[in-house]
């Protein structure tokens, strides 16, 4: 059993959220011109980075409303007692307000393809644990159906991050991971639960951290590229993360 | 429906069929019920108890967290929980002493578990990896792990209960493969002295498909929730029963920008609807399919109607189901959207409210 002063362990799938990012994006993209309201789109519990946590940074921003998705995400920002007031879908006036939604975290959207162009940098680095580790040999085949084929010996890491956390089963065609200072291939379809990631002759052991996406200043994928190599939208992929993956703010 | 915009309904019954027919299919081997991620999207203690009554003596739990709570929410011995996604900074004591039984794929797992072991002895699974390269030892590691279980065995700190593998249903020659090299893991192991050790492989296609794949066990996902794979027999051809069907209201009713006709519904991205749904899969209102229709918001969907002009705010729409509605299966859903029906289910947000019946 683990004493008093043992530290509780990390969980072993992450999102970590940078507030500050938030309200740094905000301020950035309220010091542009615009007529009417401006309202913050936190629907779809603020694109995955938690409504509550993000209406709380943002309430001095002076935006008129925060845009929920349904009554009970509505209490949630209710019960926090804020100055700026929650609003469902049925009360927003279109033609007068100005939407602030993906763009708030970096992340692209139908209408704003590239967000790091306007300086809007992405605020959540999702991030796992690596479980186990084994060497294979060249022209292995690797997961569901063998789609991959180590090219070489190689050594491979098994993530704990899976399709239902909200990584695509697809993710294999294309998909990099950020290991160890670099970025490298997801080794066949993604399961469940676990993916594979081909690091080849970097050292690794279970316990190490393999980042899918954030910052690219740090060099990871951005979650505009993640999601473009899997024909999405970094809003849709942060969204739809499940809610194994503890979120925690700094 | 009654209040509620969006559910998803369980169909016990279905369960129960689907247990049934495969037990009798797979015996004797006995079966593993998977209830991994809240039983594929369908209520994790649900799933477990109705299994249980059905005369299941395996689950198969995914990790030890959710062990924990399925011991705790009432599946006790002597029902066997299987746990096999092993974390390295996790504390394996709390599961030991549940008396949870642990997939054991390296030697670092095997002593985290012995060293953790107060009064009873840990079950052990030790698994070979056969060819899927995710956890499981190597055949070249496979010896040193067998003879290092049987040290502790012969302690009394750990009790080899079965040796098992998972397979990559690439082909069937790949299976076979798999399958021979499981039996020569086996053979080792004997040949080491682990004594009838249950054996289980197979997952729900190899078990269903091949009684050479069976052994003693097999552990059911898929097929218990009445999900076939895709771009093969219905659910209906194999004697499944699909048992989810995903429903919603309509919230409103309106003229496009380009003047069609469109309902929505409060399902969007954010709730687990596949993006790459929209102008590729219909849905069913009244019986008769509708497109779904782009864009797919991050918390609402919209319906083509084009000539239907009977549909109105608080109809229903079945997303889903076993098709006696009008709708598509998952199994259609999944080869829509290019990929499985496990994958659409496990994304559904628990946001969505759940109706047993
Ligand atoms: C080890 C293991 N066994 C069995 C299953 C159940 O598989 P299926 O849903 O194909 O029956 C899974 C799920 O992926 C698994 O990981």
């Amino acid at each position: 059993m683990s004493g008093p002063h043992e530290l509780h362990p990390a969980p072993p799938r992450r999102a970590v959220i940078s507030l500050e990012t938030v309200r740094s994006n905000t301020r950035l993209l309220l010091d542009q011109p615009s007529s009417g309201r401006v309202v913050a789109d936190l629907r779809g519990d603020a694109y995955g980075h938690g409504a509550a946590a993000v209406a709380t940074a943002l309430d001095d921003l002076q935006l008129d409303a925060f845009l929920v998705s349904n009554e009970t995400d509505a209490q949630a920002v209710d019960a926090l007692a804020l100055s700026t007031p929650s609003i469902l879908r049925s009360r927003l006036v279109p033609d007068s307000t100005t939407l602030l939604g993906p763009q708030l975290f970096g992340l692209d959207s139908a209408e704003l393809r590239d967000p790091r162009a306007r300086g809007l940098l992405p605020a959540l680095t999702l991030s796992a644990r690596v479980l186990s580790v084994k060497t294979v040999g060249a022209g292995e085949g690797v997961s569901y159906g063998y789609v991959y084929r180590t090219p070489r010996a190689t050594t491979l890491a098994m993530v704990c991050l899976g399709y239902s956390d909200g990584i695509d089963r697809h993710a294999c065609d294309g998909g990099r991971a950020w290991f160890a200072g670099s970025t490298h291939p997801i080794a066949g379809r993604v399961a469940m639960d676990v993916f594979m990631l081909d690091v080849d002759d970097s050292p690794v052991s279970p316990g190490d951290e393999v980042v899918l996406f954030g910052d690219e200043q740090h060099g990871y994928p951005s979650p505009v590229a993640w999601a473009g190599a899997l024909g999405k939208t970094g809003a849709e992929v942060t969204a739809s993360l499940g809610d194994r993956i503890v979120r925690s703010y700094r | 429906m009654t209040d509620v915009t969006r559910e998803i309904v369980v169909d016990l019954d279905a369960l129960r069929h689907n247990i049934d027919m495969l037990s009798a299919r797979v015996a004797p081997a006995e079966v593993m019920v998977v209830v991994k991620n809240d039983a594929y999207g369908h209520g994790l203690l649900d799933v477990a108890t109705t299994s249980v009554q059905a005369g299941v003596t395996w689950i198969g739990a995914l990790d030890v967290p959710t062990a924990l709570t399925l011991r705790r929410g009432g599946i006790t011995p002597p029902t066997r929980i299987f746990a096999w996604l092993i974390d390295p900074e996790e504390d394996l004591a709390p599961a030991i002493a549940a008396g949870i039984d642990l997939g054991i794929s390296t030697v670092p797992q095997l002593e985290t578990a012995a060293a953790s072991t107060d009064a009873a002895a840990a079950r052990i699974h030790l698994k070979i990896d056969t060819g899927l390269h995710r956890n499981g030892a190597t055949a070249e590691d496979w010896p040193r792990l067998v003879e290092r279980a049987r040290e502790l065995e012969q302690r009394g700190v750990v009790e080899i209960v079965a040796i098992w593998t998972h397979i990559a249903e690439a082909s069937d020659d790949e299976d076979t493969q798999s399958i021979r090299r499981f039996e020569a893991a086996v053979d080792a192991a004997r040949g080491l002295g682990v004594r009838a050790p249950v054996r289980h492989l197979a997952a729900s296609a190899a078990a269903y498909a091949r009684s050479d794949a069976r052994f003693d066990l097999v552990r059911l996902g898929a097929f218990v929730y009445g999900l076939p794979p895709g771009d093969g027999p219905s659910a209906e051809d194999m004697g499944l029963r699909q048992a989810m069907t995903l429903r919603a209201r309509v919230t409103t009713v309106e003229s496009a920008p380009d003047g069609r006709r469109r309902a929505s519904i409060d399902l969007g991205y954010a709730d687990g609807i596949s993006t790459f749904a929209p102008g590729r899969i219909d849905v069913a209102i009244h019986g008769r399919r509708r497109p779904l229709i782009s864009p797919l918001e991050v918390d609402r969907a919209w319906i083509g109607l084009d000539g239907d002009t009977d549909v109105s705010v608080g109809d229903v729409v079945t997303l889903w189901g076993d098709g006696s509605a009008g709708e598509p299966t998952l199994q259609q859903w999944g080869d829509a959207t290019s990929t499985m029906s496990e994958e659409l289910v496990v994304r559904l947000s628990p946001s969505i409210p759940r109706r047993i019946v």
